[in-house]
């Protein structure tokens, strides 16, 4: 046990069986779970249903194992610059990967369990948005905090974050008039007279501005502010050869952030619309994933870079 | 000719255009496994071993030759101090 959750590639190994553990218990549970309500709700057969379950399950394991090895690699790096002045700021990257995978994992577990007990709906969409709302404001304030790190270890720094203070700001003022719109315009937000509808919140409109707009213009404002000052710090540190590879990182971080967002926008279209534009909706996902898969790797690669540094 | 400190301490000032914070680490490793002396033992003579060395790491961290040929010439030329 003590190896497991530290360093080495034991640990890494002993890691990956256990997330291959975890995706095989969800495919268990996702094709027995009941079909008779997917089954009404989108006229589809059993065997079509499993066919869509199918396309659903293997996307999943190939994010959850990008995503675990950008844990890997970056958990090895941290543990070999633990005593130096940019090992907190590592420390913390790590941990907004742990709890990006608690949120890919979490809430689809969270979710199956309507499918077997359909009484049970109301406390799963809430319990899964609430869910989800947590680990994503606890992984982009985390990665504020580890940008705060590394800029606190230049010793002298061209503020290019004020360059970014415009971007910032507009991007938010944008993003919080979009969501609002969104959220205020679904008619299903609190309740559904369409029994083919789940309500997105079963929440109260004060409850919905409380607990759930105002929690994401802060996750997105740490997630924007992050973000700028990873790329303010990855143009400041001085070392061509260094600067590559956290370049790697910094871009990487960058894209999935806005993908993340866009995702968590996406979730709230997709939510009231037609069919057809929930089609449309989904196969934006799947890109969306696909792209934050990508770049899962391409940290992981920059990770390994500055790990080489180390090891030479 | 330089003070000993003095030798090291310019050796890391030049890795860190290259390996930026991880410099002072890269030439700790350098100096005590390929020469099994401490950074306060670092003399003149061990320039061009040392040189040597932090060549062949930057080779495997980057495929970029003018880069690695400089980093090496301007710690050979240290020795010139």
């Amino acid at each position: 046990m003590e190896y497991l959750f530290t360093k080495g590639k034991r640990g890494g190994f002993t890691l990956t069986l256990i997330v291959l553990g975890v995706w095989t218990l969800f495919v268990i549970v996702t094709f027995l779970s009941p079909t008779d309500q997917a089954s009404s709700r989108y006229g589809l057969t059993p065997t079509q249903i499993n066919f869509v379950r199918g396309t659903i399950v293997l996307p999943y394991l190939f994010i959850w194992l990008t995503l675990l090895t950008a844990i890997i690699r970056f958990r090895n790096y941290t543990t070999l610059v633990a005593n130096s002045l940019e090992g907190e700021g590592f420390k913390r990257m790590t941990r907004v990967l742990w709890l990006l995978l608690g949120v890919l994992i979490l809430p689809p577990f969270i979710n199956l369990i309507s499918t077997y007990a359909p009484q049970l709906r109301k406390f799963v969409v809430i319990t899964s948005q609430y869910t989800s709302i947590v680990l994503y404001f606890l992984a982009f304030w985390q990665l504020y905090v580890a940008s705060g790190h590394f800029l606190n270890t230049l010793h002298t720094r061209i503020n290019y974050a004020k360059k970014w203070k415009p971007i910032v700001v507009s991007g938010m003022i944008v993003l919080t008039t979009f969501y609002v719109r969104l959220l205020f315009l679904n008619p299903y937000r609190t309740t559904s007279a369409d029994p083919r509808i789940l309500p997105t919140y079963f929440l109260p409109d004060w409850l919905i501005v409380l607990t759930i707009l105002l929690p994401y213009i802060a996750i997105w404002l740490y997630g924007f502010l992050g973000v700028a000052n990873i790329l303010d710090y990855s143009k400041n540190v001085s070392g061509n050869i260094y600067r590559k590879a956290f370049n790697r990182i910094a871009v990487g971080f960058g894209i999935i952030t806005l993908l993340l967002i866009t995702l968590q926008l996406l979730s709230q279209v997709g939510a009231f619309q037609g069919r057809a534009t929930i089609t449309v909706v989904l196969i934006l996902v799947y890109i969306i994933l696909l792209i934050i898969a990508f770049q899962y790797l391409f940290i992981a690669k920059g990770a390994k870079l500055l790990t080489d540094i180390e090891k030479v | 000719m330089l003070a000993t400190d003095l030798y090291y301490n310019r050796i890391i000032s030049i890795l860190e255009d290259y390996l930026g914070p991880a410099a002072g680490r890269f030439a700790n490793r350098q100096v005590m496994t390929y020469l099994k002396k401490t950074p306060d033992q670092l003399e003149r003579r061990d320039l061009q071993m040392l040189a040597i060395r932090i060549r062949s790491g930057l080779v495997v961290l980057t495929k970029d030759e003018q880069t690695v040929n400089e980093a090496y010439q301007r710690i050979l030329s240290l020795g010139d101090l």
